[in-house]
């Protein structure tokens, strides 16, 4: 297949992107290593801070998609010369395009790492995505299939932690954390919930709004500390430990559920494929170097990042981006139609193993 | 008296699960006591926290957690100045708060007859 663009990744990024560049006359193709495109829009029942259902979102983005979306498509190999990119999938179906957009997103931060919080182990424990997939079944249940009446939320998990190898923030799970404690208050009325917090960073528009709203309506509990451990009593209710740091005490939490409000990862599957990308990977692992890029340089480029693998993302903030490369790879294409289509794709492919 | 060679000392363990019912009482008198984001405004400002320590962030922390004694204490300093009010980001109604936790331990009362 020739196409102007091969966007890797139907996420919200990869999604907004390829509708920008189709419309500006582009041909566009996406690939999707999922059985359906969406990306994580799939993963979420309701999107902060206005609990828009996430199916609804992405169905509105897949409607004005009149362009390919291959899915299940998972890439053997990418090879590169000076006119552009040659992609070969495992069907052995090739790719040709002028340019490329590497929108993979992140991946959920991996909460068996901090074992002393007992994911994996413990039956209650369980992340902020599970805790979206039952959200979706409609039906909160603990280990034993009962309802829960406590619930602590934990915020921080794989963000801003060294012995993770993840000194960032990951800017969402907060917000995450307090949508997902209303929306549990909502479907169990008289549910108690505690949020165990270092920070709150609420840094996004009406963010802050949610939180009061949570304080306000639904009497969510804030206790500033970070949890340090957790235990299972005989009947595989979960003891919490921690400091109350607004007391400066040490404090305990008995809880039927607990959830991990787990970070976001950098993913690094594309990496083996593209070697030569290594020299803009930051060193928090994300793609890009995260500075105010000026749109003419680097023109040249023919390998462009939009989503969140350039950095912890929002939705909102990933479409944002996806539009605003969308743009920048338009401008690369235009600067380069004065050849013809044949000559574009002749030449010599260095493969990468 | 056996030495043991350390000293025994008073339980400082928080207990989240421990219902405090003059928290659950002063919340429905005064809804806004759970908006506090413990940002200690009300501490900077307070015209006895000087001396004494004292300020409304501590009195809604004793209140939550049960700590009634040190409440009490704490309580007897408020001159009910309003100060904490005025500065609160939150729009917490202090005064209102403090004067129903008085009167939840029967601390207010006007001994002039």
């Amino acid at each position: 297949m020739y196409t102007d663009c091969v966007i890797i990744g139907a996420g919200p990024a990869g999604l907004k992107a390829g509708q920008l560049l189709h419309s500006l006359g582009h041909k566009v193709c996406i690939l999707e290593k999922e059985e359906i495109p969406g990306g994580k829009l799939n993963i979420w029942y309701e999107l902060f801070p206005h609990n828009e259902s996430a199916d609804g979102i992405l169905q509105q983005m897949l409607a004005d998609i009149n362009y390919p979306i291959r899915t299940s498509i998972i890439i053997d190999s990418i090879s590169r010369n000076s006119k552009g990119f040659l992609l070969r999938d495992q069907n052995g179906d090739e790719y040709r395009s002028r340019a490329l957009l590497i929108a993979t997103g992140f991946k959920p931060f991996d909460a068996r790492q901090k074992e002393e919080y007992g994911y994996g182990i413990f039956e209650n424990v369980i992340t902020s995505v599970e805790l979206e997939k039952m959200f979706k079944e409609n039906k909160i249940t603990n280990s034993k299939g009962l309802v829960p009446k406590r619930i602590a939320l934990i915020h921080c998990v794989g963000s801003r932690d060294i012995k993770v190898g993840s000194e960032f923030c990951s800017a969402n799970c907060c917000i995450t954390g307090i949508k997902q404690a209303i929306e549990l208050k909502k479907m169990i009325p008289d549910l108690n919930i505690y949020c165990l917090y270092m920070d709150l960073r609420l840094g996004g528009r009406f963010f802050e709004d949610c939180y009061k709203d949570s304080q306000v309506h639904h009497k969510i509990q804030f206790i500033r500390g970070r949890l340090s451990e957790t235990n299972e009593n005989a009947d595989q209710t979960i003891v919490l430990r921690y400091e109350d740091t607004l007391a400066g005490r040490p404090a305990k939490l008995t809880a039927d559920m607990v959830v991990l409000l787990v970070g976001m990862q950098p993913d690094h599957s594309i990496l083996k494929l593209l070697p030569d990308i290594d020299e803009r990977v930051g060193s928090d692992g994300f793609f890009g170097n995260g500075r105010i890029d000026q749109a003419d340089q680097n023109s040249d480029n023919d390998l462009f990042f939009a989503g969140s693998c350039t950095g912890p993302k929002s939705i909102i903030q990933s479409t944002d981006e996806a539009s605003e490369v969308a743009f920048r790879v338009n401008k690369y294409l235009k600067k380069r139609l004065h050849t013809s289509i044949q000559d574009q794709y002749d030449g010599v492919w260095i493969q990468h193993p | 008296m056996t030495e043991f060679g350390y000293n025994i000392h008073e339980d400082l363990m928080i207990d989240h699960d421990r219902p405090s019912p003059a928290f659950e009482a002063v919340l429905e008198k005064v809804p806004s006591i759970s908006w506090c984001i413990a940002c200690g405004s009300c501490t900077g400002t307070c015209i006895c926290s000087d001396q004494t320590g004292s300020g409304f962030r501590k009195l809604v922390h004793f209140l939550r957690n049960g700590m009634y004694d040190k409440l009490k204490k704490t309580l007897a300093y408020c001159q009910f100045c309003g100060k904490c009010s005025l500065v609160c980001p939150r729009g917490i109604n202090t005064r209102k708060a403090i004067l129903e936790m008085k009167k939840y331990f029967n601390l207010y009362s006007n001994d002039i007859a």
